[in-house]
C-alpha cells in the first residue's frame, strides 16, 4: 500500500514543461478550436492565451511568462499576408525575431521560444506543432534562467 | 578611551579572527570600483585615502529589508541580525551614520530594524590623509582626520595603526589580542577653514522662493545616482508581494529625484518638476533635517559631485545660496 | 585631434549665435568641480562663452536636454549626439527648425582613467550626420580606438553567455540611471514606473532585472546611437550595453537600418518589407549563432 502511494506519489511529481501559447484569435486560436472539435490529440501542457492580433503581443510579455518560470513559450498568428489587421504579424515579425536573438544573448536557450504561423483552417498542423514544441522543451528540461 | 598600537602586519591576523565570529565588511576591490563588502579573504582588504563608491550606510539600512509576513496573522520578520564588523569608514561617513541614527532612532517613535542593526554593528573608522577631488568635509566643519561617532578608530601612522577605543563593543573586538597600549597621542587638528561651516541659515521661506530653483536645477537629469550613493539619504517606501508563496512586506530605498516618488493614488503629483524636486533635496538636506534633528544630512564626501553625470554640485549650489542671502 | 583649435572654432560659432539671437540657449560642455571633469552647461549671456571646454573628457550625452528645450536651442553635437537627434526628427519628438546643430568631429572621448569611453571604443560614425556648420578635425588619420569588438559573445556557449547575464545582473541595483541618461528613454510614463501590470517589483530579485533590462533592450531595439551614456552613468560598472549591441548589429544585418543616420528613414521595428527573413522560426531559418546547450 505504501509503495504504490509512494510510487503515485513519483509519478504525480514527474516534471511537465508548462508552456504559455500566445494565439492571435483570428487565425492560430481558430486553428486550435479546429484541432478540438475535430478530436485531434496533442499534448496538454500549453496554456493559451488568446489576443486579437499577434502584433497586440508585447515582447515584455514572453520576458515575463520566462521570467515568472514558464518553462516555454510559443506565439502564433495568421500566415504573414493573411492577417484580420492588414499589417499586424508584419510588424510581429520582425519584434520577435528581434526578440528570439535578444533572448539567445542573454544565454536563455531559443528552443524555449518558438514562433510559427497557423491558419484557422490548420487544425492537424497546430497539433503537429504543439507537439514539437513540447517535444524540444522536455529535452530542456525546467526552465532556469532565475537560478544561479 | 585607551589607545592601542596595532602593527600593521598583524592586520590580517586580527580580521582573521574576526571574520569567525562576525561578517566583515570593508573596502576592497571589486573589478575596478572599490566598494564595501563582506570580505573573503583578509588580505582583499584595502585601507588607504580612497573612498568606496557606495557608502556603507546599506549595512545599517538595507536596500531592500524583509518587515513583516502575514501568515495565520502579522508576523514581525524575525531574521538574525548577523553581527558585522564595518572597517575602514571615514570621518564623512561616520557623521552621516551619526545623522542617521539621530532620524531614525531619535525622533518620536523608534525604528526597531535600524536599531537592531546598529546594535549588531561594530564600526571601526579610519582617518584620511589627504582631501579627493570633491571632498568638502572640511567645508563643512568636518575633520577628516578624526572622528568619535564610531566604536574605534584608527588613524594611520606608517607601520602601524594607533587605534583609539571608543565604546566597549570596540574593546570586546581587541580583547585577549595584547596590543601594545600607547600614550594618547597629539591630536591632529582640523584643516583651516576660513570661509566658515558651509550651512544654509537664514528664512526658510525667502530660500524656498526666492533662489532661482529653475535654472540651478536645468541640468539635472533625475537619475537619482546621487541618493543612492549618498551615506545620509533615506527616503524609503513600503510595498506588499508574496514571495514563494508567503505574503510579505518589505523596505526599500526610494528616491526623491525620481518623478513619481510623490505621485498620488489620484495621479495628482505635487512635485512634478525638476525644480521642486530639486528644491526639495537641498532643502530637506541643509534646512529641514536640521530643524527636525540637529545635524545637516550633509558630510561633504562629495559622491555626488563625482558621479553625477550632469555635474550637479551641492556645493556651489549652497555657497550660491548663502551668498544671494547675503546680498540680498 | 586639435581641441584647441575646435574649442576657438566653438566659441567663436556660439558668439555669433548668441550675439544675433539665433538661438536663447546653447547646449555645451564647461569645467566641472575638478580638473578632467567635463560638465553639460546650458549658455545663455555672451560673457559666457569663454567657460566653454571641448577637450577628450566632454562625454555626456546633451541631445536629452533637448526633449525639455524644444524651441531656440543650440547643441555643440558630437557624432552621437547628432544621431540621437537625428532619431528625434525620425521619431517626430523634435522639428528640424528648432534646433541648430553644431557639428562636431570627434575622433573618441576618455574616461576618468584615460581609457576610451564606453562607445567611443567602438565608434563607427566619427562625422556628424546632421549639422548646421561643421567643426571640423584636422588631424585625420589619428585613432584612439582599439579597433577590435572587446565582447567575447561571439563564440560563447549558451551557459556561459546566461552566466555573463546573471554576473553583471548581480552588480545591478536598479537605480534607473541609465533609463535617465539615454536619449532614447523619454515616455512619461515608463513601463518600470506602473503598477498595472506590475512588470517589475523593487525586490531586486533576480526576475526584476532580467525584466528591467530585456525590456529596456528590446524598447532600444533599432534606436540605439551607441553613444555610452548608460554604461558610463552607471553607479555599479554593470555592463549591459552588450545586450542592445547585438541587436542593433542583427538590425542592421537583417534589415539594412542604421540608427540615427538619415531622419527620413523609417526606424527598424516601425516598418515591415513582405519578403522579412524569419531567423528562429518554426518553419523558418535556423538561427547558426544560437547555439545548442
Amino acid at each position: 500500500m505504501m509503495e504504490q502511494t509512494r510510487r503515485k506519489m513519483e509519478c504525480n511529481t514527474a516534471w511537465e514543461p508548462k508552456i504559455v501559447a500566445f494565439l492571435c484569435n483570428w487565425c492560430s486560436y481558430a486553428g486550435a478550436d479546429l484541432a478540438g472539435t475535430s478530436r485531434i490529440q496533442y499534448p496538454p501542457n500549453i496554456r493559451i492565451i488568446r489576443l486579437p492580433c499577434s502584433g497586440r503581443i508585447n515582447p515584455l510579455y514572453i520576458i515575463k511568462a520566462l521570467v515568472e518560470g514558464a518553462d516555454g513559450v510559443m506565439v502564433s498568428g495568421c500566415h504573414p499576408g493573411d492577417c484580420h489587421y492588414l499589417s499586424g504579424n508584419m510588424y510581429a515579425r520582425r519584434r520577435f525575431t528581434i526578440l528570439k536573438k535578444l533572448l539567445a544573448t542573454a544565454g536563455m536557450e531559443p528552443d524555449r521560444v518558438q514562433f510559427t504561423w497557423v491558419s484557422a483552417s490548420e487544425g492537424s498542423r497546430f497539433a503537429a506543432v504543439v507537439d514539437e514544441v513540447v517535444g524540444k522543451v522536455r529535452k530542456l528540461g525546467p526552465n532556469r534562467i532565475k537560478g544561479v | 578611551m585607551a589607545h592601542v598600537v596595532v602593527p600593521k602586519n598583524r592586520l590580517n591576523e586580527l580580521l582573521e579572527g574576526w571574520m569567525k565570529n562576525y561578517r566583515v565588511v570593508a573596502p576592497h576591490r571589486n573589478g575596478k570600483a572599490l566598494v564595501f563588502e563582506e570580505v573573503k579573504k583578509a588580505s582583499d582588504v584595502i585601507l588607504n585615502d580612497e573612498i568606496t563608491y557606495k557608502s556603507p550606510k546599506e549595512y545599517l539600512f538595507p536596500q531592500v529589508e524583509k518587515i513583516m509576513t502575514f501568515g495565520d496573522g502579522v508576523e514581525p520578520e524575525s531574521t538574525e541580525v548577523r553581527k558585522t564588523i564595518v572597517l575602514g569608514v571615514k570621518t564623512c561617513d561616520l557623521e552621516a551614520l551619526k545623522v542617521m541614527t539621530a532620524v531614525f532612532t531619535k525622533g518620536k517613535y523608534t525604528d526597531t530594524y535600524f536599531e537592531k542593526n546598529l546594535n549588531n554593528t561594530v564600526l571601526i573608522g579610519l582617518g584620511c590623509r589627504a582631501e579627493k577631488p570633491g571632498c568638502f568635509c572640511n567645508a563643512r566643519g568636518l575633520n577628516k582626520a578624526h572622528s568619535q561617532a564610531c566604536d574605534m578608530f584608527l588613524t594611520d601612522s606608517g607601520d602601524e595603526y594607533m587605534a583609539e577605543i571608543l565604546t566597549c563593543k570596540g574593546e570586546e573586538l581587541l580583547e585577549g589580542l595584547q596590543l601594545e597600549e600607547a600614550p594618547s597621542p597629539a591630536a591632529i587638528p582640523q584643516d583651516d577653514n576660513q570661509a566658515g561651516v558651509l550651512e544654509i541659515d537664514g528664512e526658510e521661506n525667502v530660500i524656498f522662493n526666492k533662489t532661482d530653483w529653475a535654472s540651478i536645477s536645468e541640468k539635472c537629469l533625475g537619475c537619482g545616482t546621487c541618493t543612492f550613493i549618498c551615506p545620509t539619504c533615506h527616503c524609503f517606501e513600503f510595498k506588499d508581494t508574496v514571495l514563494e508563496g508567503v505574503p510579505v512586506r518589505y523596505r526599500c530605498w526610494d528616491s526623491c529625484m525620481y518623478p513619481k516618488f510623490t505621485i498620488h493614488a489620484s495621479g495628482h503629483n505635487p512635485r512634478a518638476s525638476k525644480k521642486e524636486r530639486y528644491r526639495q533635496r537641498i532643502m530637506h538636506k541643509y534646512l529641514y533635517v536640521k530643524q527636525n534633528f540637529g545635524y545637516t544630512a550633509c558630510t561633504g564626501c562629495g559622491r555626488c559631485i563625482r558621479s553625477c553625470p550632469a555635474g550637479m554640485n551641492i556645493k556651489s549650489v549652497v555657497t550660491e545660496i548663502m551668498e544671494n542671502l547675503k546680498n540680498s | 585631434m586639435n581641441f584647441e583649435k575646435q574649442r576657438n572654432e566653438i566659441a567663436a560659432i556660439c558668439n555669433t549665435l548668441l550675439g544675433e539671437g539665433r538661438v536663447k540657449v546653447i547646449l555645451g560642455f564647461t569645467c566641472g568641480e575638478y580638473e578632467g571633469n567635463a560638465i553639460p552647461f546650458f549658455l545663455r549671456k555672451r560673457e559666457d562663452v569663454d567657460k566653454l571646454k571641448w577637450d577628450d573628457t566632454c562625454t555626456p550625452n546633451l541631445a536629452r536636454y533637448l526633449m525639455e528645450k524644444k524651441e531656440g536651442a543650440a547643441v555643440i553635437a558630437k557624432a552621437c549626439d547628432a544621431r540621437a537627434i537625428v532619431m528625434y526628427m525620425a521619431e517626430n519628438q523634435i522639428n528640424r527648425d528648432n534646433v541648430y546643430i553644431i557639428g562636431v568631429e570627434c575622433e573618441g572621448m576618455k574616461d576618468k582613467d584615460g581609457m576610451p569611453a564606453p562607445g567611443c571604443r567602438e565608434c563607427r560614425v566619427k562625422i556628424p550626420p546632421v549639422f548646421d556648420i561643421l567643426v571640423k578635425n584636422e588631424e585625420t588619420g589619428k585613432q584612439n580606438n582599439i579597433a577590435t569588438d572587446t565582447s567575447q559573445n561571439g563564440e560563447a556557449d549558451l551557459s556561459e553567455k546566461l552566466k555573463r547575464f546573471q554576473n553583471e545582473i548581480k552588480k545591478c541595483i536598479l537605480c534607473y540611471s541609465c533609463r535617465q541618461a539615454c536619449y532614447g528613454c523619454y515616455c512619461e510614463s515608463c513601463f518600470m514606473d506602473r503598477n498595472i501590470p506590475n512588470w517589475l517589483s523593487s525586490e531586486l530579485d533576480t526576475g526584476s532585472k532580467m525584466m528591467f533590462h530585456l525590456g529596456r533592450a528590446m524598447h532600444l531595439a533599432g534606436r540605439c546611437v551607441e553613444c555610452g551614456a548608460c554604461e558610463r552613468v552607471c553607479p555599479s560598472g554593470v555592463d549591459i550595453r552588450y545586450l542592445i549591441k547585438e541587436i542593433t548589429g542583427f538590425c542592421e544585418e537583417l534589415y539594412g537600418y542604421q540608427a540615427g543616420v538619415n531622419a527620413n528613414d523609417i526606424p527598424a521595428l516601425l516598418s515591415f518589407k513582405q519578403n522579412d527573413r524569419e531567423v528562429g522560426f518554426v518553419g523558418g531559418e535556423e538561427d547558426g549563432s544560437c547555439c545548442g546547450t
